[in-house]
């Protein structure tokens, strides 16, 4: 079986307002994966579906076959667009405390990614610029072994610098039976990287495609496609 | 430095030519190692199963050779160098022929053009 | 994994709580010192009193900080952005409700412990040279005989009670903020203000209702008893009734501490919407 991710019927709604409906696709394993949408088309949503923190009004997602779960979260890695560590740890507490709940943390490997950016074990959170902690965060999130990386909005409002440093890690850190699924509206940063696209549009799946099959096909780079898809 | 790539054509066709470019300005030199794949691809901030499918292609080319355990290489055939040198070359005057006749410029003004220039350069 | 929750919850809280119960403790030592002091050379009032003014808020806050880093912790990790963490580890709604319960458990009876012990000390001058010895015997006849007109068996029945009552309202107390801040969760905005209201409301409603149950009931609290004395009869009356009561409570107490409980895990794991 080489689908990771599966979605049935997905629905989520808020009150009455549908933030997805009725979504179905499938993601394979290996694949780094673009989910592309503008403001509010349930990027967030989707992804908060897919590890549990929201339960679904309708249908299902599954993943690696299971419904979202103790055992689906041991093999999704997260990165959410909030601050989530708590301010008062201390670095050494951070490596401390994903070892222990992840049993597919590899501790050398965030601690050499933190070294190599003079990040000591003895330095207190609170006191990191908000750049800083970001790259903490994505660092955690890659030196896990995870099956599945969930990456929220890695790239938005950091400076070009920055943005280089997190597309490398994340390329440096990514083996070939995982699937990373990015989700961001900026688009041309991150296109050369990306499998597969999804485009999202309202709560609903507009398109599924290869990054390869737009460009060859259509002769036109995603982000050029998206902007037409998406034309106001 | 993520490699410069153009927005519309497929990347990993753009991947091969720059691969070949490397080749024949003597970046790689035959026979030297080429990066595992992973460190290409974050060299050139690619995806990298784009980037083996692009490597793939080269090695159908003979351009470049792998060695079950240590890695690819860039091959010694100089001839096979020098045959794909002179197609890219003949590439590169197509479309420069092209464009000239699109401006209308005579197949005599565009050799008389080339030598002018070339002189200029010199000088 | 419960055990590891465990572990890091216990590390989030230590410090503070060790701060505080420390200080409880080493203010009963400089109090004591100073009463035993204080036989020998005047101590100026003002002093004195500031001593006491200190020490009582010292012993207060400790009190109140468990309550509040309890609070804290369970609404901050789990409710607000570190829950986009605490919430993806794998680890069952289950264990981050228990881990958190159990610590604060263990720490409001540390608490209770170093306040004791910190009056104890304090007093354990007075106590060294001035106090008449005290009569046990007598003591426990007194107890026994209590425990027997409040309807217990006998004294040690009562105390088994006792213990068992302290535990369950901590456990109670605990979940009742926990209920009430997964509650408040619910909202789609001002969710803190939400939880003290809905913590605020539910506790009015159940004095409200206790003490309109008491009125109720208090009458048979008592039982009429007959003796005779010189050949008298003598009617007096017992209350029998109050050991039914103290039972009804408890009972009550589980009963609403386990429903607290599953409403939290309810909303943990079915009805999250972090922000």
């Amino acid at each position: 079986m080489n689908e990771l991710v599966t979605c049935e019927n997905l629905t989520k709604c808020f009150g009455n307002r549908p933030a997805l409906s009725d979504l179905n696709f499938s993601l394979e394993r290996g694949k780094i994966i673009g989910l592309l949408g503008p403001n509010g088309s349930g990027k967030t949503t989707l992804l908060k579906l897919i590890n549990g923190l929201l339960v679904p009004t309708k249908g299902e997602v599954r993943i690696d076959g299971n419904l979202p779960g103790v055992e689906t979260r041991k093999i999704i890695s997260y990165l959410p667009d909030k601050m989530f560590l708590g301010n008062w740890m201390h670095v050494r507490d951070l490596i401390e405390y994903y070892a222990d709940f992840f049993s597919d943390f590899d501790r050398s490997r965030a601690t050499a990614m933190l070294e190599s950016l003079q990040i000591s074990p003895d330095d207190r959170l609170k006191t990191m610029s908000k750049g800083t902690k970001e790259k903490v965060q994505l660092i955690l999130t890659m030196s896990r072994r995870a099956s599945l990386y969930c990456l929220d909005e890695p790239i938005a409002g950091v400076d070009p610098a920055a943005r280089d440093y997190i597309l490398s890690t994340i390329l440096n850190n990514y083996d070939e039976n995982a699937t990373i699924l990015i989700s961001t509206h900026l688009i041309a940063d991150v296109e050369n990287i990306l499998d597969e696209v999804l485009f999202l549009r309202d709560g609903q799946l507009k398109l599924q495609a290869s990054v390869e099959d737009i460009r060859t096909h259509q002769g036109t780079s995603v982000d050029a496609l998206f902007r037409e898809v998406f034309k106001c | 430095m993520a490699w410069n790539l153009d927005s519309g054509r497929p990347i990993y066709a753009q991947i091969i030519e720059r691969v070949q470019l490397d080749i024949i300005t003597g970046h790689y030199q035959p026979g030297d190692k080429l990066p595992s794949v992973r460190d290409l691809a974050a060299e050139a901030s690619v995806n990298p199963n784009t980037m083996q499918k692009a490597l793939s292609e080269l090695e159908r080319s003979g351009l470049i050779y792998s060695q079950r355990t240590s890695g690819r290489f860039i091959t010694e055939d100089q001839e096979l160098i020098r045959k794909m040198k002179s197609q890219l070359a003949a590439m590169q005057v197509r479309d420069f022929i092209r464009k000239m006749k699109q401006l209308g410029v005579t197949a005599q003004e565009m050799t008389q053009l080339i030598s002018d220039i070339m002189r200029e350069e010199e000088t | 994994m419960l055990k590891t929750c465990i572990k890091h919850e216990w590390k989030a809280s230590w410090k503070t709580m060790t701060l505080l119960n420390g200080a409880a403790l080493l203010m009963g030592g400089i109090g004591a010192i100073g009463m035993a002091a204080a036989n020998h050379i005047h101590l100026p009032s003002p002093v004195v009193f500031l001593y006491f003014l200190v020490y009582v808020i010292l012993l207060i806050s400790a009190v109140f900080a468990t309550n509040f880093l309890m609070i804290q912790r369970y609404y901050k990790s789990l409710f607000s952005d570190e829950g986009y963490l605490t919430n993806v580890l794998p680890v069952t709604a289950h264990a981050q409700i228990l881990s958190r319960m159990l610590v604060f458990a263990a720490w409001f009876l540390i608490d209770l412990f170093c306040v004791i012990g910190s009056i104890f000390i304090l007093l354990l001058p007075l106590y060294a040279s001035a106090v008449p010895k005290v009569n046990w015997s007598e003591f426990f006849s007194v107890y026994e005989e209590l425990s027997r007109s409040l309807g217990f068996a006998n004294g040690a029945a009562m105390l088994i009670y006792v213990i068992i009552f302290c535990i369950c309202s901590i456990f109670f107390a605990i979940l009742e903020y926990y209920f009430s801040i997964s509650l408040g969760s619910l909202f789609s905005s001002h969710r803190v203000l939400a939880a003290v209201a809905i913590y605020i409301g539910f506790n009015t409603l159940m004095q409200f209702i206790s003490s309109f149950v008491m009125v109720g009931t208090a009458t048979k609290f008592y039982s009429e008893a007959h003796t005779e004395i010189d050949g008298i009869s003598v009617t007096y009356q017992i209350a029998s009734g109050v050991h039914n009561a103290l039972l009804v409570t408890l009972a009550i107490t589980i009963l609403l501490a386990i429903a607290f409980y599953f409403v939290s895990h309810y909303v943990l794991s079915k009805k999250l919407n972090l922000q």
